[in-house]
């Protein structure tokens, strides 16, 4: 270098050092009130809502801070979900401050543009559609399933105004499990099982902990019981590997095993095994089993009661619950009806005979694009919603909705959004009270048995069609969190992809991300597989949200058709795309991570085996902060992880990020399979250690053990070298390689107790320090120390079957001191002598 | 040459140098004056009328915010009180239009930081050991730096936790 260059650069360097210095300070605002706020600064008040990111209706309290919501938790009071609520029901909260949500009213224009217009002209232009002369034609009103007061204000303007209140739409109607209600206990509605009083459970297809009905208290049903739950399925789900026993039957088979286990329509053990597969012996267990349970529950949904067999399927369940005296209550529903009505509508529509039709918060064009063909025939279309969807996007007058927690004063309304009952309330509508629910003498259930015969099931590749754990039908595709938290069997987080086994993928020649190309429902498909262990040969899974665009034919209760021969499917010469998944790998190797039955030995005397030190063992004076996971307990669903996504103001990478490996996630959830092709769930994250490996490596000590055990992070003090995470044997850390700028709304969703992290710098699980920082400023005022249970994590508090228990292990009577003490408990890795703080006990069948 | 060359270099540096104190001088001086917009004397109503901190500043003691005092609290004395002056006159006419006042902040405290006034109070700690004598300010400005090193070294002194996570969040 000459002396030139060297002042150039010198001259550049210290310019650009001074602007940079040059940010103005922001004076910020202290606002006086007018009078004595309500409460505290600082303090979080809970208001009370209702989740809708599937059909289960969970309560939720929203944690609202200074206006603003904050984080949702399941409601304690609410009989559906108890205080627990999944991974759907968490990421509900960012549709409150979606960036795409409407605003204000839109109405189309001659160009074809939404216009903005006022709510006066919106009620003027649909009070003077409603009126106008419509010989011939009918108003007609589609809605998702609603309850309570809407529902009222729905029938209510309907009367009224003379417009036919269309079936309610659901995707996932189980119309099957309605129609065979409604012949055996005469309900034409869906049942509130009772998993509790079985001893017995046997579930053919019904994804009981993803999406089944009301999946949050099946998981805390299943979790809190010690019934023996045998599983049946054509593909490889959650709900299966948590079952005691997993059995994989043929797609469509089911209804001849259930045939055989009621004693119907004579088929014999050797027919039902030759139709699903299964062996002999196995059958005649599995009745032997059924015959001497006291309270057994046999349950039937999901892929099996969406097939050509599934009406058989699910009338055989209902005889058997009937058989058995299965305890049903019966979920307020009965205004669901199927595809069947939408086809019904799309041909109404067609005819010309549908003047005014009203839509609200559904969706029928993404799941039948022929109706958005013939949805131009009516002459008014009017959407009710939050978002635009393919519906609402081909209709004349869109009417924003508010968010359910809007409603409420404590929140800061967006945009000029009204709820839907204000609005009907405007167009004349008033309040009904409930209607009592259709009961209907129980239909012919010998005459329906006597006439049909159940559909032999044909050999080879067959394609699974299931709702996804993460957006349900796909009502959650527009919350950017549930893209960004891995689906948890596979851990791909960004899709679409479709499930091979590892042999299909042998002989196909394919790796993960690879791309099979085939047709369905009239539309083809190229889409890169995920190669499992344990998914059954010949079967490809695919979550029906990556099928959007294609109209599945109907069954004969007008339920989509989920299994579908897969003959021709094809390996186009296209390159493999990178799939995002985020394990590693799902064995582990021998290490025991989760223990099986070879590390019973190792397991048993381990006290033998104290690795020596040479230092001093920490000493704590009033806490020491632990944590103890129930592996038996733990299903994987993943509403802890995204329970910490949220609570932690963790940022959403994308993609692109996680193809290179950067996840920010604190909590993982990672799956294990073993040789048997059992699968075991992990949620994994920092492990708070005694003698952590990350500490000593820090060269300017940002990481260092406090005097509660825990393994603090200091972001400001944190220069980016990352050794602490290279030393991690967990690979908890998580390291901002870049900024994560955060969609206007969405940062209003910050949690105000977390810090925001910078580029730059290392962070990790803090075992949700604020919370425990709250509770002890809690208890210092009443001079105490923390009590057991007064302070948790989000990922314990959020956990549907309570797997997860934090305290303060100094305290002897707390209840994860107990669990530490149990001798299913263990530690991952615990041979390193890291001393984590984290206990996991194992499942009882391995231990 | 050389010569040049060192003039131009030592030149150079103290220039550099003379900029970077500058601009802290001009950014980072933490006791200068904002402009408020009611020119609210804090020593009247300390020294003169007897009133204590917390009379106003009702949440100092039970949250982690002292917070402004509402309008309401004002308004207890000022409907009576010198209602001619001003300045209440600047006060009534924000309560009968019922408009927040904005005041400027001059307290900061980094986004990081937990800080929490309840404790402090709960501890004994004086008003005046963070804000100084604020019954003697006419216009109140910021005494201490509130920096970190200020406040560990009070929190050792005391014997007050030093742990990073009692302060950064």
């Amino acid at each position: 270098m000459n002396r030139r260059d060297f002042f150039r650069i010198l001259g550049a360097s210290t310019g650009a050092a001074v602007a940079t210095a040059c940010d103005q300070k922001v004076a910020s605002k202290l606002v006086s009130q007018l009078t004595t706020p309500r409460l505290l600064p600082g303090e979080a008040e809970f208001v009370r809502s209702t989740c809708r990111e599937c059909s289960a209706g969970c309560g939720v309290l929203a944690k609202v801070r200074d206006g603003r919501p904050v984080k949702l938790e399941g409601d304690p009071d609410n009989p559906v979900n108890r205080g627990a609520l999944c991974m759907r029901g968490q990421a509900g909260l960012s549709r409150l401050y979606h960036p795409n949500r409407l605003r204000a009213p839109q109405l189309r224009g001659t160009t074809g543009e939404f216009q903005t217009i006022s709510w006066d002209e919106a009620f003027a232009i649909l009070n003077g559609a409603l009126g106008k002369n419509i010989t011939g034609r009918r108003h007609i009103f589609l809605s998702e399933r609603t309850t309570g007061s809407v529902s009222g204000f729905i029938e209510d303007f309907c009367q009224k105004r003379n417009i036919e209140r269309r079936p309610e739409l659901e995707l996932y109607s189980h119309a099957a499990l309605r129609q065979a209600n409604a012949l055996v206990f005469g309900r034409h509605a869906l049942p509130v099982y009772d998993v509790k009083q079985a001893d017995l459970l046997i579930t053919f297809g019904a994804d009981v902990i993803e999406t089944f009905l009301n999946p949050v208290q099946f998981a805390q049903d299943l979790a809190a019981t010690k019934l023996k739950w045998i599983h049946l399925e054509p593909h490889l789900s959650l709900t299966g590997v948590n079952a005691d026993e997993r059995l994989v039957v043929r797609a469509g088979s089911e209804a001849w095993l259930l045939a055989f286990l009621a004693g119907e329509l004579g088929v014999t053990a050797a027919q039902a095994a030759e139709q699903t597969g299964l062996k002999l012996s196995r059958i005649t267990e599995l009745a032997e089993r059924l015959k001497k349970a006291k309270n057994p529950l046999v349950i039937a949904g999901g892929v099996t009661t969406a097939t050509e067999n599934g009406l058989l399927a699910a009338v055989l369940s209902a005889v058997l619950q009937e058989k058995h005296h299965a305890p049903l209550t019966w979920a307020d529903d009965d205004r669901v009806g199927s595809l069947a009505d939408v086809v019904e509508l799309e041909q109404q529509l067609a005819d010309g005979k549908v003047s005014v039709a009203f839509f609200h918060n559904t969706d029928p064009v993404t799941y039948r694009p022929s109706f958005g063909a013939v949805l131009g025939k009516a002459s008014f279309r009017v959407g009710f919603g939050d978002m635009l969807n393919p519906t609402l996007a081909g209709c004349d007058l869109v009417l924003p909705l508010s968010h359910a927690l809007e409603e409420d004063g404590a929140v800061k309304p967006f945009g000029d959004t009204q709820s839907l009952a204000g609005i009907l309330q405007k167009l004349g509508a008033e309040a009904r009270p409930k209607q009592a629910p259709v009961i209907q003498p129980p239909g012919d259930v010998r005459k329906f048995l006597a006439n049909i015969k159940p559909t032999p099931v044909r050999a080879g590749r067959t394609l699974v069609i299931t709702p996804s754990i993460r957006t349900f039908d796909g009502r959650g595709e527009c919350l950017p969190l549930l893209s960004e938290i891995p689906d948890p069997l596979t851990t791909v987080t960004y899709g679409p992809w479709v499930t091979i086994s590892e042999q299909d993928a042998e002989t196909l020649s394919l790796k993960d991300g690879g791309i099979v190309g085939f047709a369905v429902g009239g539309r083809s498909f190229n889409l890169p597989v995920r190669v499992m262990p344990a998914q059954p040969v010949g079967v490809f899974t695919v979550q029906r949200p990556f099928l959007n665009g294609a109209s599945l034919p109907l069954t004969v209760t007008g339920e989509e058709i989920s299994v579908w021969p897969l003959d021709a499917i094809a390996v186009p010469a296209v390159p493999a795309v990178a799939l995002p998944f985020l394990s590693g790998g799902m064995h582990a190797e021998g290490r025991g991570i989760v223990p099986g039955l070879e590390h019973k030995h190792e397991h048993e005397h381990k006290a033998e085996h104290v690795n020596k030190t040479l230092y001093p063992p920490h000493e704590y004076k009033n806490y020491r902060w632990a944590m103890a996971i129930d592996l038996d307990r733990c299903t994987g669903c993943g509403a802890c992880v995204a329970a910490c996504y949220v609570e932690n103001n963790i940022p959403l990478v994308g993609r692109d990020e996680h193809v290179a490996g950067r996840e920010m996630s604190w909590l993982r959830i990672e799956p294990f399979v073993n040789d048997a092709g059992d699968f075991e769930m992990l949620p994994m994250m920092c492990q708070q250690c005694d003698n952590a490996p990350c500490e000593p490596v820090c060269p300017v000590n940002a990481t260092y053990h406090n005097p509660e055990g825990l393994n603090a992070q200091v972001y400001n003090r944190c220069v980016g070298t990352r050794y602490c995470s290279n030393n991690c044997p967990y690979k908890v850390r998580r390291f901002n390689w870049i900024d994560h700028p955060v969609a206007q709304p969405l940062d209003l969703m910050f949690n105000p107790d977390v810090s925001k992290r910078p580029k730059g710098v290392m962070e990790k699980c803090t075992f949700c320090v604020h919370r425990i920082v709250r509770a002890k400023d809690h208890a210092k005022d009443e001079k105490r120390l923390v009590h057991d249970g007064e302070v948790t994590t989000a990922c314990a508090q959020t956990c549907p079957a309570q797997a997860i228990v934090f305290g303060n292990i100094l305290d002897e009577q707390s209840h994860v001191h107990q669990q530490a003490k149990s001798d299913r408990t263990y530690r991952v890795l615990e041979e390193l002598g890291v001393e984590p703080a984290v206990y996991y006990l194992t499942s009882r069948s391995e231990s | 040459m050389k010569k040049l060359l060192f003039a131009a270099v030592t030149g150079y540096f103290a220039l550099a140098g003379l900029l970077v104190f500058g601009l802290h001088f001009h950014y980072g001086v933490f006791t200068k004056r904002l402009l408020q917009p009611i020119h609210f004397p804090h020593a009247t109503h300390i020294n003169k009328v007897g009133l204590a901190c917390t009379k106003c500043h009702i949440t100092v003691t039970n949250s982690p915010a002292a917070s402004a005092p509402p309008l309401a609290v004002c308004m207890e004395c000022h409907t009576k009180v010198k209602t001619e002056s001003p300045e209440i006159k600047i006060l009534t006419e924000h309560w009968t239009k019922q408009e927040p006042i904005e005041w400027s902040k001059i307290h900061q405290l980094p986004w990081h930081v937990r800080f929490t006034h309840k404790r402090h109070i709960a501890a004994g700690v004086d008003c005046t050991v963070c804000h100084g004598e604020v019954n003697t300010m006419t216009q109140v400005h910021q005494v201490r730096s509130l920096e970190m090193g200020w406040c560990v070294s009070c929190h050792r002194e005391n014997n007050a936790p030093t742990d990073c996570w009692t302060c950064h969040k």
